[in-house]
């Protein structure tokens, strides 16, 4: 648009002939003139405001006359990683869990090893590990730190589904062997069953949120921490005031219909562990 | 075959095979499917079979009440065609319903698909019916 401006105001006659017609040629001469100008002018300032949307603004400088602003509610500063960067921050309080189990404190690490938060990461992740949770993402919270892991796909009785379809997000659809397994496919609504376990190492007290996280958030802290424990928050010693629980978020999903989440699971946290292997593995 | 029996056989066809449709999302919608997706499957399963058994119906109703005299004979051909077409309309449109087992799609997204074929089997098929029903014998 700017360019056809550009182009008529260039190609406008200089002798007012466009004009002739309605005015005197002197008269027809000034106005064209005015109107050159105006649409050059219109044209140099829809650039300038071009520019201005492209670029941000430059901040205010603060009003001595406002108080300042008040800091913002969250969680203590986060601990350094080890470029330096700022590691992510778990919600604190946790958001509202479906169930939760708390691990003896005894099972989280090894009595050879020594007790810092490092070790217990290690053994943890070993455990995990070996059925079948093979990414972790950790955050940090006050105290120590929280172990996501990946959003999977179970059966009813909290048993993961088998893999690859551990890890799929899509309802997966009863297999149809049989007259009955077909009329029951044909009159009921699959149903996903999904769950998200958060394991929290700290030494603060851990109250819960009243609020639960929606599916696509808990989906979400799967990729937002990091892949490892930062050296620093490793370092600190897993003392008798540290505990171990465990979070389950439970979400339900319907055929075309949004994720519910679960708030009270009909199992246990710990008979999710135990479908899951990880409470006898960790049990030893 | 006269046309009365003719007719009777369509009829036939055509009720029997839209109230199994019916009954099967009835079922269904009690049983499996959603509010929206209620909805949604209604709004693309009526129109497809409601047009036609108002025509049926309302060429019985006005023979019935002797306002139009029934067909004397009709042709082969024509019969058979239009028996045909009904037959695959019928059956093309409780595809997707019997079928969604077998599939990973939802119930919703295969009646959306079936659309692409749905939509010229229905003009043909209402172009059959109709000359078949609404034809006068000279």
């Amino acid at each position: 648009m700017s360019l056809v401006v550009f182009y008529l105001a260039l190609r406008m006659p200089f002798n007012g002939s466009l004009l002739a017609g309605l005015y005197s040629p002197e008269k027809g001469r000034r106005l064209q003139r005015l109107i050159r100008v105006l649409l050059l002018s219109g044209l140099m300032s829809s650039c300038l405001g071009w520019q201005e949307e492209r670029w941000p603004p430059a901040p205010s400088p603060p009003d001595p006359a406002l108080p300042p602003p008040p800091p913002p509610l969250t969680a203590p500063p986060s601990p350094r990683g080890r470029e330096g960067s700022a590691i992510p921050q778990f919600p604190w309080p946790p958001p509202k869990a479906s169930a939760f189990a708390k691990v003896p404190r005894a099972w989280m690490i090894p009595a050879s090893l020594s007790p810092v938060l490092q070790n217990v990461a290690d053994h943890l992740e070993e455990v995990l590990g070996e059925t079948g949770y093979y990414e972790k993402s950790y955050y940090a919270i006050p105290g120590g730190f929280a172990l996501v892991l990946p959003i999977e796909q179970m059966q009813q009785d909290g048993t993961p589904t088998a893999e690859p379809d551990r890890w799929a997000i899509k309802i997966l659809h009863p297999r149809v062997v049989d007259l009955q397994s077909y009329i029951q496919a044909l009159f009921t609504a699959p149903v996903g069953y999904y769950r998200v376990s958060v394991w929290i190492v700290t030494d603060q007290m851990v109250t819960q949120d009243p609020v639960p996280p929606s599916r696509d958030e808990a989906s979400k802290w799967m990729g937002g921490g990091i892949i490892s424990l930062p050296s620093e928050t490793g370092k600190i010693t897993y003392s008798a005031a540290h505990e171990t629980a465990v979070l389950i978020y439970e979400f339900e999903k319907r055929e075309e219909a949004d994720p519910i989440f679960n708030p009270q699971s009909r199992l246990s946290g710990r008979t999710h562990l135990e479908k899951t292997g990880v409470w006898g593995l960790l049990k030893g | 075959m006269s046309g009365k029996q003719a007719k009777n056989v369509l009829v036939i066809v055509w009720f029997v095979g839209s109230g199994l449709l019916f009954s099967v999302l009835i079922l269904q919608s009690l049983f499996r499917f959603s509010p929206t997706e209620r909805e949604a499957v209604w709004s693309l399963f009526l129109p497809s079979i409601v047009p036609t058994l108002t025509l049926i119906i309302g060429v019985l109703v006005t023979e019935t009440l002797g306002q139009a005299q029934p067909q004397a004979w009709v042709m082969g051909p024509i019969f058979s065609l239009t028996l045909f077409l009904s037959a695959l309309y019928l059956v093309a449109i409780g595809l997707p319903i019997f079928l969604s087992p077998f599939s990973d799609e939802t119930p919703i997204a295969l009646l959306r698909a079936s659309q692409l074929w749905m939509v010229p089997l229905q003009g043909l098929t209402s172009a059959a019916l109709g000359a078949f029903f609404v034809h006068k014998p000279k």
